[in-house]
């Protein structure tokens, strides 16, 4: 195998393994699904052009989230501002966060993610599956379901809080085991 | 409030942040504890991780095997070499951006055989050598470009003229004002100056529709070419402006380089009729014929951007000091501990031991007790007994015109003689500064707010609003935005909040040697009171261009100044 063969799997592994996290990263920051993705192939694109300045002694995540914080502010300066958004000093010190994250094994979180999810009420995994895949939006949801909006939004924070607790519980016991 | 109650109000945040139903008062209360805290900072990244991990899984599982089929079988993945270790990104990248984006075949591009098409892809293609110029488009799952930058842009409203995820052959932007930059697969970078229109064409050629662009074409996209409704134009290497005007004349400007500029006639470019144009030549191309124009600053031409220069880039410093440890290289308190303030505003406190008796820091509760002694900024008396703690603003990277603020946490604020004062000064000397804080009255118990001018020694302009109980716990904010000066005042004990503001002090424009910091003083009274700081911050404000600037260090950048 050629050497740019060897980088480019090289980069792809790295990537693979660590795209849902970057995704978070930016979703977290822009909070808009269709802008994360956009920022999420932008920054994917910059980051192969620069790969060869990554360090690979260095976290990746942290590295990649360096370049996304960068493409993201770009980003935000370049558009009208109807909301607000973190401080890019914010954004970048969650970046040390995220590093902290990548130590735990991300397929053990995905894995108590789905066990979790398994546990929940049917109705729970119903409204779940409605709200999250977009196919509808909450208040036409609520109108299906005969609820208010708002009762939905509590619902799913609800949901939520218990998956959080779930996996945390999870997660902890792996850790003790 | 226990912990408890304070992990379920976190989380009660970052879950209506997840929701997007987060309003900014509690967005910044957000904020505020997520860079306070690193506890904070891991409990919101696990979650809202854990967020966005369930709309990869939600969709996922509703991926339909429709959308699979055409990805495995998609012509651009087909075309892309797959290694051993392939197919997991094809399932869980494929699984996870098909169930996000069932409708959008372009994702997948990316997504999917991504790197493949959209990296590796770019290296071998050589576009094919064409007779006909009358361009075809092929329609294939390839997006051909991408945006790499924007700037105050608006597209037209209807799905179909945004770039979204589609920048695939076929695809006609529809920029209505603002510009984008945008990368061809085969290197080239064009700016589109809006109003305008451009239909992409394959990795190197792209159709001008209306209005400007500026091409960059680096040695690789050699021959990329940009077709008008009247004329095309093959780049060899260079820098070009194009112009398409609501008749569909063309006007070419050479910046840099040779481009070859052709009529086009019955779908087919005219190459008799085509014409070489060199550096900072212009031409108009015309129904059939090519003709240079002989004034270069011809009338036709429009202003073409050639770069997107971003706005300035206003980086946030600061400092803050919690008094939860003693910090070597301060000043010291009454036992020796370092209190984290390590000037004094000069021409004051010349006469106080190195061991300052007025201060104890208490890390324990996390403050520092000032106690006040009997000095008068106003008239200069006791300057060398003041108490005027601070920090030079140099240690932030002030050169002298950025913003600047300080905030301090004053609770349960002293009752003081009439005339004892305290707050928070911005200045250069004892008799060079501004300060504003609390008054207090002749009325026991009560204070005013002041904001006031010293020039000389004397207090000018001074500014006495409200009035404020003693008990109260106080926020102090002292700052400069856009050069003007103000104090806010928020009481914490009512909820209320007050800005003052006063004739600007020029005196202090310019200055690169200002200090800010915190003071307490009793100019009329010989007993001294005892101030409670619970926290200070200073920050300042600098302003640089982000042109050039990469993201691989860590830069603290914000977006704060107001």
């Amino acid at each position: 195998m050629d050497t740019i063969t060897e980088r480019k799997a090289e980069f792809a592994a790295r990537l693979r393994q660590h795209q849902s996290q970057l995704f978070g990263y930016i979703y977290s920051l822009v909070r808009d699904l269709d802008d994360a993705d956009d920022l999420f192939q932008q920054t994917s694109l910059v980051l192969w052009d620069k790969f060869d300045q990554f360090d690979p002694c260095k976290s990746f995540i942290a590295w990649a989230c360096g370049v996304a914080r960068f493409e993201v502010s770009n980003f935000l300066r370049s558009r009208s501002r109807h909301r607000l958004y973190f401080t890019d000093e914010l954004g970048m010190i969650l970046i040390d966060a995220h590093e902290e994250l990548e130590q735990e094994e991300l397929e053990v979180r995905r894995n108590a993610l789905t066990t979790c999810m398994k546990k929940l009420r049917p109705r729970d995994q119903e409204l779940l599956d409605v709200c999250y895949s977009r196919a509808a939006r909450i208040p036409e949801v609520a109108r299906g379901w005969g609820r208010s909006s708002q009762s939905i939004h509590n619902s799913l924070r609800r949901i939520r809080r218990t998956l959080f607790e779930c996996m945390s519980r999870s997660l902890s016991h792996e850790e003790g085991l | 409030m226990n912990e408890d109650n304070l992990n379920q109000d976190f989380l009660d945040l970052v879950d209506a942040y997840c929701s997007e139903r987060i309003d900014d008062a509690s967005l910044h209360h957000l904020e505020e504890w997520l860079l306070a805290s690193e506890d904070a900072r891991k409990a919101f990244v696990a979650y809202f991780q854990m967020h966005s991990d369930l709309l990869f899984e939600v969709r996922a599982g509703r991926a339909t095997s429709a959308v699979l089929d055409q990805v495995m079988d998609g012509v651009a993945c087909s075309s892309a070499k797959r290694g051993a270790s392939e197919p997991r990104l094809l399932g869980w990248m494929a699984r996870a951006h098909l169930g996000m984006w069932p409708t959008v075949a372009a994702s997948l591009l990316l997504a999917v055989c991504g790197f493949a098409v959209g990296l590796w892809g770019r290296l071998p293609i050589r576009p094919e050598t064409k007779t006909v110029d009358s361009p075809v488009t092929r329609p294939s799952l390839a997006n051909v470009a991408w945006l790499v930058n924007a700037q105050d842009c608006e597209w037209a409203t209807d799905q179909s003229g945004m770039p979204g995820r589609d920048m695939r052959a076929g695809k006609t932007l529809r920029l209505r004002r603002g510009l984008v930059e945008i990368e061809f697969e085969r290197g080239a970078r064009l700016i589109l100056q809006g109003p305008a229109g451009l239909e992409l064409i394959s990795g190197n050629e792209a159709r001008l529709v209306y209005g400007a662009l500026t091409a960059r074409v680096p040695e690789r996209a050699r021959g990329f070419t940009v077709y008008s409704p009247r004329g095309k134009v093959v780049d060899l290497g260079t820098e070009f402006g194009l112009s398409v005007d609501e008749n569909g004349g063309t006007a070419v400007r050479v910046f840099e380089g040779t481009v070859v500029a052709s009529p086009i006639a019955g779908g087919k470019a005219v190459l008799a009729s085509s014409l070489t144009l060199h550096e900072d030549q212009v031409a108009r191309i015309d129904d059939r014929a090519v003709a240079l124009e002989q004034n270069s600053e011809a009338e036709h031409d429009p202003l073409y951007v050639r770069e997107i220069v971003p706005p300035p880039i206003i980086t946030a410093r600061s400092r803050t000091l919690n008094f939860t440890t003693a910090i070597s290289g301060s000043l010291k308190d009454i036992e020796g501990r370092g209190v984290g303030l390590t000037h004094r505003l000069p021409g004051t406190g010349g006469g106080i031991p190195p061991w300052d008796a007025n201060l104890r820091l208490d890390p324990k509760a996390g403050t520092l007790e000032l106690t006040t002694t009997r000095s008068d900024i106003n008239t200069q008396l006791g300057m060398g007994n003041g108490e005027y703690l601070g920090v030079p603003l140099s240690d932030l990277g002030f050169t002298g015109d950025e913003d600047f603020a300080i905030s301090a946490t004053l609770p349960n604020i002293p009752s003081l003689k009439t005339v004892g004062q305290f707050g928070l000064y911005a200045g250069s000397r004892s008799d060079q500064n501004i300060r504003g804080g609390l008054i207090s009255q002749p009325v026991l118990d009560s204070y005013m707010l002041f904001l006031v001018n010293n020039d000389g020694g004397r207090d000018s302009d001074l500014y006495e609003v409200g009035l404020m109980s003693t008990g109260d716990d106080l926020r102090l904010t002292l700052r400069r935005l856009r050069g003007a000066y103000s104090l806010i005042v928020e009481n914490l004990t009512k909820h209320s909040s007050s800005t003052l503001a006063i004739a600007h002090p020029r005196f202090l424009d310019g200055e690169r040697d200002l200090y800010l910091g915190v003071f307490g003083a009793n100019p009329r009274s010989d007993v001294p009171k005892t101030l409670t700081i619970k926290e200070i911050e200073v920050k300042v404000w600098t302003v640089s261009s982000a042109k050039g600037t990469v993201a691989t260090e860590p830069r603290r950048t914000g977006s704060a100044a107001g």
